[in-house]
């Protein structure tokens, strides 16, 4: 690390990993139910653990986001943060109100909009909340030495993410108009500035780990993310299918979405040929793999699980089953989880000064995490085929369709086992490395 | 030149980043039209009485408007090889004047179809033609800034001002060929 302020990345990316570990035990309790053993549903149901699962995984990966911000801008800026007290205060509002929506779901506190259940008085909070990380990460970068490219585009995607909050905070008596809307924060966020902020955080990885000069990364990758943003823009039309807007989106999402795989394509095969291309090998080899490992997972779980159900003809069988889990969950985990856990393992050496770069444990959570989602991916794809079958085309009752798939849940669980065993290396690794301290400060900023 | 054999791919006119936005921007117009031939495979009547529907004689006179602008474009890219920058402005001029001319001329053609309720979604027809239709018109209007820009900057003497304007044709020859795929399949096909 080279600026002080830095050491508030630390207590994001920590925050992180307790939600990440959260949000698990709650895939756990929706994964008993689905085989019957559905023990705790007077105190959590099936759709308060649905809610609260989808919701933690994006607070974990926004946590981890401002970690690398607050990790990335100060270096990228090249001078301290502007206020490290308020980004404390940024840190603890944003834990105070996760856990205020979190518990609230439990008691029916919420609305019942898919994705964002959160109460409209506590989006008020949000906003301000984010607004107060914003005017740090700005006034930061503009006050900063230098704007390299790579912070600018990290920046624009977290204000673009803020700003696209607003549309879903919209009131409508319509649900059509409504859904149209929340899709607006909803797949605008992942399927376009999301993305923004995943190329900030990968150009700023690849030009530490590969040693790549920083103008060739820098134009290439945003080339790459500038077209998976365009094609995401457009794309949001597989979200209207059939839900009451004019069929033309039938058209419009079918072709743009169809066009998303190519981008992502181009940044794994990016993201590998750099890492050839580099002379000098940066000494932590987990970084590298997570990094290298998010550009490869994402294009199989984002473009190509994605593209298997995106077209109209495919979706009208397909919507609203667990199809959809499939892709969801390679797609989080390889685009935006991976790229989390890639920065917060370059990260942790720099801030803590322990260079657990290469460990069989840091192998082991690499490894086992990433088949255990792949595990779990197949298990969700085979179930969804399985009820697209017998619920779409033989009509049979949903309930007794569920009846028929229950096993695959369990072969979802074992894999989910394997999953988690890897989550609990890393973050016995995260644990290991201690807390940040000054005296991993570097000597002179290189 | 700058390198021979089989380098010189990566090192196409005007560069190799423009060569790949053409490429997806033809592979994208291109699935378009392969779903437009698709349903309208699905529904040959309805398409041909809405083709029908189409003035061929407004399309002829923008192809004729667009090419005529390439080729304008092309003198200009050929007047700037030979260091004369004069001659190179006046043709981008030429060039842009008639970009605008087919505005004007698509403007016209879109009052009318308002005019007579053929509006996005009319039918599957007409939501093809609105779409390619209003695409290409923004890649024309995307198009004639870009050569705004050429134009200006190109008082400025500086090096790479050749490279820029060879992008610059590229982007604008594409609008060409995009047209002259959507002209015959929209106008004259079904």
């Amino acid at each position: 690390m080279k600026y002080k302020s830095q050491k508030v990345a630390y207590w994001f990316f920590a925050l992180s990993m307790l939600l990440l570990v959260l949000q698990l035990v709650y895939g756990f309790v929706m994964g008993f139910a689905r085989i019957g053993m559905d023990n705790l549903h007077e105190i959590i149901p099936f759709n308060t653990a649905r809610a609260v699962h989808t919701n933690l995984l994006v607070v974990w990966l926004l946590s981890g986001f401002m970690g690398a911000a607050y990790y990335i801008i100060p270096e990228e800026a090249q001078r301290e943060l502007v206020n490290v007290k308020l980004a404390y205060v940024q840190l603890i509002s944003l834990a105070v109100v996760g856990v205020i929506a979190i518990v609230g779901y439990h008691f029916n506190y919420w609305e019942g909009r898919k994705f964002l259940e959160i109460p409209r008085p506590l989006d008020y909070l949000v906003v301000v909340n984010v607004l107060l990380f914003l005017g740090l990460i700005l006034a930061t970068l503009f006050k900063g030495k230098r704007k390299t490219t790579t912070a600018l585009v990290l920046s624009m995607g977290l204000l673009f993410a803020a700003l696209l909050y607003l549309p879903g905070m919209l009131p409508f008596d319509s649900q059509v108009k409504d859904s149209f809307f929340r899709w607006w924060v909803v797949h605008l966020w992942v399927e376009g500035v999301w993305e923004l902020i995943m190329g900030g955080i990968l150009s700023f990885l690849l030009i530490k780990l590969t040693g790549v000069d920083r103008e060739v990364i820098e134009k290439w990758l945003y080339v790459i993310v500038g077209i998976t943003f365009l094609s995401g823009v457009l794309g949001t039309g597989h979200h209207y299918y059939y839900i009451g807007v004019n069929k033309i989106w039938l058209i419009v999402g079918g072709i743009f979405s169809a066009l998303e795989p190519l981008a992502f394509l181009a940044m794994a095969l990016f993201a590998v040929n750099m890492y050839r291309k580099g002379e000098k090998r940066h000494p932590n080899k987990m970084a590298l793999y997570w990094t290298l490992g998010a550009a490869i997972v994402s294009f199989v779980g984002a473009g190509l699980l994605g593209f298997a159900h995106t077209l109209p003809q495919t979706n009208i069988y397909t919507h609203g089953t667990l199809v959809t889990a499939m892709h969801g969950h390679l797609a989080f985990w390889g685009a935006y989880g991976m790229i989390v856990l890639a920065i917060i393992s370059y990260s942790l050496p720099n801030l803590t000064g322990r260079k657990f770069y290469d460990s069989t444990r840091g192998r082991l959570a690499y490894w086992l995490s990433n088949i255990g989602m792949i595990g779990m991916t197949v298990a969700f794809g085979v179930a969804g085929v399985a009820q697209v079958y017998l619920e779409r085309k033989f009509k049979m009752d949903f309930m007794e369709v569920q009846q028929e798939i229950s096993i695959h849940f369990v072969v979802l669980m074992l894999c989910a086992t394997m999953f988690v065993t890897g989550i609990v290396f890393y973050i016995i690794d995260f644990y290991k490395h201690g807390t940040p301290t000054d005296e991993a400060l570097e000597a002179s900023p290189a | 030149m700058k390198t021979a054999g089989k380098n010189a791919i990566f090192y196409p006119p005007g560069g190799i980043l423009i060569w790949i936005l053409i490429f997806l921007e033809l592979i994208t117009f291109g699935i378009a039209l392969l779903a437009m031939v698709y349903e309208g495979g699905q529904d040959p009547v309805s398409f041909h009485q809405s083709r029908l529907l189409l003035n061929p004689t407004l399309g002829t006179l923008n192809t004729l408007i667009l090419l005529s602008s390439g080729y304008f474009m092309a003198l200009s890219v050929g007047a700037l090889k030979k260091d004369n920058a004069q001659l190179a402005k006046r043709h981008l001029v030429y060039a842009m004047l008639l970009g605008f001319a087919f505005l004007g001329v698509k403007g016209f053609e879109y009052y009318q179809k308002i005019g007579d309720g053929l509006v996005l979604g009319y039918n599957t027809f007409f939501d093809y033609y609105w779409l390619l239709t209003l695409f290409h018109v923004i890649h024309v209007i995307v198009g004639l800034v870009i050569l705004g820009f050429q134009w200006f900057g190109m008082r400025a003497n500086h090096p790479e001002r050749l490279d820029d304007l060879e992008a610059s044709a590229a982007f604008w020859h594409m609008c060409d060929l995009i047209w002259l795929l959507l002209f015959p399949l929209l106008y004259l096909f079904f």
